[in-house]
C-alpha cells in the first residue's frame, strides 16, 4: 500500500507541471493586455509609460523565458503579487481556497447522503413508485444547468420569500455569526447539489441493484440474514466501490460546477477569484488558482482511488497488506 | 424405513414468471415429499423448472413478477404464511442452500471465516470466539485443509473445489434438518466433484439431515439419492426409488435422459463388483 501511494504521489508532479504549462501557454496566446487592463485601455498610457509598467511585471520578455522565472519563484514558496492590486497572491489564494473548499466540501458529502439514500431507496424498490420518482428526479438533475438552477433558487428564496441571502459569505453592515454563515450557504450548497447529484444517484441505483442480482446476495438472504446485515454488509460495501471510483473521475465536473456557482451567488471562492483574474489577464493569479485547481482535483483523485484500493480486497493483498 | 410424517411436502406448487405480456410455466402442479433423513434427487435438462422450485421452498423467487400457487409444509409449518422474522428463522437454520457457482456465492468483500462468524452469530446469538470454533469445526468437519488460514482467505483466493467445501462448511455450520443442494458439482472439475460428492455423502450419513439433491447429471444422483424425481418443462413425470426409477423408467423421458448419459464412464465403472450399471448410470 504505501508503494503504491509513493508511485502515486511522485506521478502528480508532472501532472502538475503539465497543468501549469498548458495553462500559461493558452493564456499568453488569448487577446488581451494586462498592461492596458490596469488603467481600463491602452489609450489612457503614453508609450513610455506602457513599456515602463510592463517592464516592471516581466511582461517584455520572451513567453518561455517568462514561464522559467515562474515556474522558479513558484518552487521557492514566491507566487508573486497580483498584477491588478498587488496584493500577495499567496495570500489571497489562501483564502479564496478556505471558502471553495468550504462550499465543495459541504455539498460533496451531501451530494454523498443524497445519491446513497435516493439509490438505495431507488435500487432496492426497483420498477415501484418510490423508484419511479427518484428515478424521474435524478434526470431532471442531470439535465439542470447548474447556473440556471441557482437563479431560480434565488428569484425564489432570497426575491419572492425573501428567507435566505442571495449572495456573498456575509452581508454588508449585518452581524458576522456562525447562523448566518450557514444562512448564506445554504444557497449554492442546494444548487450544487441538486444539479449534480443525478448522475450519482442513478449510479448508486444501478450499484445496489447488481449487487441484490449477485449470487453471494441471494445466498447470503438464502442464509437467514437479517435487513440489517444484507444492508450493511453486503448491499453498501459493494456498491461503494463503482461509487467511490465515479466520485474521483467526476470531481473535475463538480468543481466546474461549483465555480459557476460561485459566480452566480458572488461566493469569494477560487472559480470567483480564477473568473475575475481571466477578464483582468492578471496572469500571476490566474496561474495560481489554476494549479491551486488542479492540485485540488489530482489530490482528490488519489484519495478516491485510494479509498477504491483499501476497500478492494483483491487489490489490497496485492500490494502487501495482510 | 418406518413410516414418518414427512420433513417436507411440497403440494400442488406452480411458478408462473411474467415476461412482458407472456407467462411462462416454470413450475406446474408439482407435488413430493422427503421424508427426514431422505435425499431425494430431482433431476431434468436445464429449463425444466428444478431450480425454480428450491428457490420457491426458499421463498427466494422475486415477488414482483412471479405468480406462486400450491402450498409448502416444512415441518407442519406452512412456509407460505411466514413474514420477514419467520423466513430468517428458516432460511440457513432449518433449510439450508448450496449454490452452483461456489466462488460468487461468498461476498467478495468479506473472508470465508467473517461470512461464517457473521451467520452463526446471528442464527445462535454466540460471542465472537464461540462463533469463531464452531466455524473451525465446519470446516474441520467437510474435510478443509488448513482451515485456520481459510478463515482469513477471500473466496478469490480459493480453488473451485475449497470454495464449494467452505460453502458447505457454511450450510453445515447451521446445522439445518434439510439442505437444498442447487447443482453442486456443477462448475467443479472431475477430480473437485469427485471430492465433493464424497464429503457431501459421509456428512449425511454422519449427520442424517434430509437433502434435495438437484442435478441434470444422474450420476451424482444416483450416487447420493434414495428417491428421484424426473421434471420436464415444469412438470413432474416420475417419481420412485432410485434404483427402480434409473433401471426400469416408467416415462419415456426418463429414458430419453438414461440414454444422453456419456458412455465412456461405464467401461471403468462396470469393474465395482458392489454396483450394478444400467444405461450408464452406476446405481447404489
Amino acid at each position: 500500500m504505501l508503494r503504491y501511494l509513493v508511485l502515486r504521489l511522485a506521478g502528480v508532479i508532472p501532472q502538475l507541471l503539465l497543468i501549469s504549462l498548458l495553462a500559461f501557454v493558452i493564456m499568453k496566446s488569448a487577446p488581451g493586455d494586462p498592461v492596458a487592463s490596469l488603467v481600463g485601455g491602452r489609450e489612457f498610457m503614453t508609450q513610455a509609460d506602457y513599456e515602463r509598467v510592463a517592464r516592471n511585471l516581466g511582461l517584455n520578455e520572451p513567453v518561455v523565458v517568462q514561464y522559467g522565472r515562474w515556474l522558479g519563484n513558484v518552487l521557492q514558496g514566491e507566487w508573486g503579487h497580483s498584477i491588478q492590486d498587488g496584493r500577495k497572491v499567496s495570500t489571497v489564494i489562501a483564502g479564496a481556497l478556505a471558502n471553495t473548499a468550504l462550499l465543495i466540501g459541504v455539498a460533496g458529502v451531501g451530494i454523498v447522503l443524497v445519491s446513497l439514500i435516493a439509490g438505495h431507496l431507488a435500487g432496492t424498490r426497483a420498477q415501484r413508485p418510490v423508484d419511479y420518482i427518484v428515478s424521474a428526479a435524478a434526470l431532471v438533475s442531470f439535465a439542470t444547468p447548474a447556473f440556471w438552477l441557482g437563479l431560480l433558487l434565488i428569484l425564489l428564496f432570497a426575491v419572492v420569500f425573501d428567507w435566505l441571502p442571495s449572495s456573498g459569505l456575509v452581508t454588508l453592515g449585518s452581524p458576522d455569526t456562525l447562523v448566518t454563515r450557514l444562512q448564506h450557504l445554504i444557497l449554492p450548497v442546494a444548487t450544487i447539489i441538486l444539479a449534480h447529484a443525478g448522475p450519482y444517484v442513478r449510479l448508486v441505483r444501478g450499484s445496489v441493484r447488481d449487487v441484490l442480482a449477485s449470487d453471494y446476495y441471494r445466498a447470503a438472504v438464502a442464509r437467514g440474514l437479517p435487513r440489517r446485515i444484507l444492508m450493511w454488509r453486503y448491499e453498501l460495501p459493494n456498491a461503494l466501490t463503482p461509487f467511490i471510483t465515479w466520485c474521483g473521475v467526476s470531481l473535475p465536473l463538480l468543481v466546474g460546477g461549483a465555480f459557476i456557482v460561485e459566480w452566480v451567488f458572488s461566493w469569494p471562492g477560487i472559480g470567483l477569484l480564477f473568473l475575475k483574474a481571466a477578464i483582468a489577464k492578471n496572469y500571476t493569479m490566474l496561474m495560481a488558482a489554476v494549479l491551486v485547481t488542479g492540485a485540488f482535483v489530482i489530490i482528490g483523485n488519489l484519495i478516491a482511488d485510494l479509498l477504491v484500493a483499501w476497500l478492494n480486497p483483491k487489490l489490497r493483498r496485492q500490494y502487501g497488506h495482510r | 424405513m418406518k413410516k414418518m410424517n414427512p420433513l417436507l411436502n411440497v403440494k400442488q406448487l406452480s411458478v408462473r414468471y411474467a415476461t412482458g405480456a407472456d407467462e411462462v410455466r416454470a413450475v406446474d402442479e408439482v407435488s413430493f415429499s422427503i421424508r427426514p433423513g431422505e435425499v431425494v434427487g430431482l433431476v431434468g435438462e436445464s429449463g425444466s423448472g428444478k431450480s425454480s422450485v428450491a428457490q420457491a421452498i426458499l421463498g427466494l423467487l422475486d415477488q414482483h413478477n412471479t405468480t406462486i400457487a400450491g402450498r409448502i409444509e416444512f415441518d407442519g409449518e406452512n412456509l407460505f404464511s411466514c413474514d420477514e422474522s419467520g423466513w430468517n428463522a428458516v432460511r440457513g437454520r432449518r433449510i439450508g442452500m448450496i449454490f452452483q457457482s461456489p466462488e460468487s456465492s461468498f461476498n467478495p468483500v468479506a473472508t470465508v471465516g467473517a461470512q461464517m462468524v457473521e451467520a452463526l452469530r446471528w442464527h445462535f446469538k454466540l460471542a465472537k470466539v464461540e462463533a469463531r470454533q464452531r466455524a473451525l469445526a465446519a470446516l474441520r468437519e467437510v474435510g478443509m485443509p488448513r482451515p485456520e488460514e481459510v478463515m482469513h482467505n477471500y473466496a478469490f483466493e480459493l480453488s473451485g473445489g475449497m470454495c464449494q467445501r467452505a460453502a458447505l462448511a457454511l450450510v453445515m455450520a447451521l446445522q439445518p434438518a434439510l439442505v437444498l443442494a442447487d447443482e453442486p458439482t456443477a462448475s467443479l472439475d472431475v477430480l473437485a466433484q469427485a471430492e465433493l460428492v464424497q464429503w457431501l455423502a459421509l456428512i449425511q450419513k454422519k449427520r442424517g439431515f434430509a437433502m434435495l439433491v438437484i442435478s441434470h447429471d444422474l450420476n451424482l444422483v444416483a450416487r447420493l439419492a434414495d428417491q428421484v424425481l424426473v421434471m420436464h418443462g415444469g412438470r413432474l413425470l416420475e417419481k420412485g426409488a432410485t434404483r427402480r426409477v434409473l433401471a426400469n423408467p416408467q416415462h419415456p423421458y426418463t429414458e430419453q435422459l438414461l440414454r444422453a448419459v456419456p458412455r465412456l464412464i461405464t467401461a471403468d465403472m462396470r469393474t465395482h463388483n458392489d454396483h450394478s450399471v444400467k444405461n450408464g448410470v452406476v446405481l447404489p
